[in-house]
């Protein structure tokens, strides 16, 4: 609640509007679940994503899911799966971008061929550790990558995130651990590689 | 052999190693700051001047911990909130519109009866019967009211031919209806 509390005031009450929003009874939670865990999700996906028609699509596909599956379909957790669904439709994203990037390296050479003024290449330099990073993340152990997710790009909690995954809060620890030694073993491997 | 092997028998213990860079030692303080980040202990500092394994770890979980602050950096855009919630309720909506839709498919079971079978096909055959029965009045009133005007335009003929061109009905082929 604290990160909805630190947005800005017409968004709280655009979040708080969901609550009034005409939609049917049956569909009442999927609000409830918007209003509670959107900011976070939102927030999780921007930073996994970086683009706002990318965020968009994954935000709509995880609703479109929590539809599809009804509140007896989600099972006890419906925070998680919310989350988790938004996760896995962010990092199908980010390899549908590697594979397509796969096909268009002519373009990216004849790029780094061309001369830039020095501001230029901070930016880009910038921009590709971002993409370095997200890819990495994508290629971690599933279980790992939800919690580097929620931790670090969702911001929050041990608990929280514990929460979320159904696990305890020392499992999530660990999985972060664990987690930054791959991402480490997976940046060096693409430095040196 | 149940103790733990010598230093020298196990290289990643040992603390002054050097040559590959790839096997770093397994230190307590290496794990716990390569998970909690912040500033380098300073026993750790120490080891990385002679340990090139554990130096070349910390540099890339130092970039680790770069990339993820830098993303913990990226700034949602002012109104993706509310382009995002906006999709979502049109989306629930044409859900719930589709699903009414789907209600309805769902009452037309197939294993309806032979009676019920005949029933159903009579109501939507019934439309179809009315139209054609209300066709078939309009066509006959129509033929109907088509043939009197012909009867009435004959005899009207007559009529004129009976007093006009032929009053003392001689002639061929007159035709004497008053009469």
């Amino acid at each position: 609640m604290a990160r909805v509390a630190a947005l800005p005031l017409e968004l709280r009450s655009l979040l708080a509007s969901l609550t009034s929003a005409e939609v049917a009874e049956s569909q009442q939670w999927i609000l409830r679940l918007l209003r509670g865990q959107g900011a976070a999700v939102l927030t999780a996906l921007w930073r996994m994503l970086g683009s706002e028609a990318d965020v968009l699509d994954a935000y709509q596909t995880a609703v479109c899911r929590l539809t599809a599956r009804g509140q007896q379909g989600v099972g006890a957790n419906p925070a998680g799966y919310f989350y988790r669904i938004a996760v896995n439709a962010a990092i199908e994203t980010v390899r549908t971008r590697q594979r397509q990037k796969a096909h268009w390296p002519r373009l990216v050479e004849s790029r780094a061929s061309l001369p830039s003024p020095p501001g230029v290449m901070a930016v880009c330099d910038e921009r590709e550790a971002l993409e370095r990073m997200r890819l990495a993340i994508s290629e971690l152990p599933r279980h790992l990558r939800e919690v580097v997710i929620l931790r670090d790009l969702g911001q929050m909690q041990y608990a929280e995130v514990a929460r979320c995954l159904g696990i305890t809060a020392g499992t999530a620890r660990l999985y972060r651990r664990q987690a930054v030694i791959r991402l480490a073993e997976l940046i060096g491997e693409e430095v040196t590689g | 052999m149940t103790g733990n092997p010598p230093a020298e028998a196990n290289p990643r213990l040992d603390d002054s190693r050097g040559g590959d860079d790839r096997v770093s030692c397994r230190r307590g303080d290496l794990a716990k700051w390569s998970a909690e980040g912040g500033p380098l202990p300073a026993r750790l500092s120490r080891h990385i001047e002679r340990c090139p394994a554990c130096r070349a770890q910390v540099s890339r979980v130092n970039r680790v911990q770069a990339s993820l602050i830098l993303l913990q950096g990226q700034a949602l855009p002012p109104n993706l909130h509310a382009r995002a919630n906006g999709r979502a309720l049109r989306l629930l909506r044409r859900a719930e519109r589709a699903s009414a839709a789907a209600r309805d498919l769902l009452h037309c079971r197939p294993d309806l009866p032979y009676w019920q079978r005949i029933q159903f096909q009579i109501t939507r055959m019934s439309c179809g019967v009315a139209a054609a029965l209300l066709l078939l009045v309009i066509r006959v009133g129509v033929v109907h009211a088509a043939e009197e005007t012909r009867d009435l335009g004959e005899t009207l003929a007559a009529m004129y031919a009976d007093r006009h061109i032929n009053p003392d009905g001689h002639g061929a082929g007159g035709d004497s209806r008053l009469a």
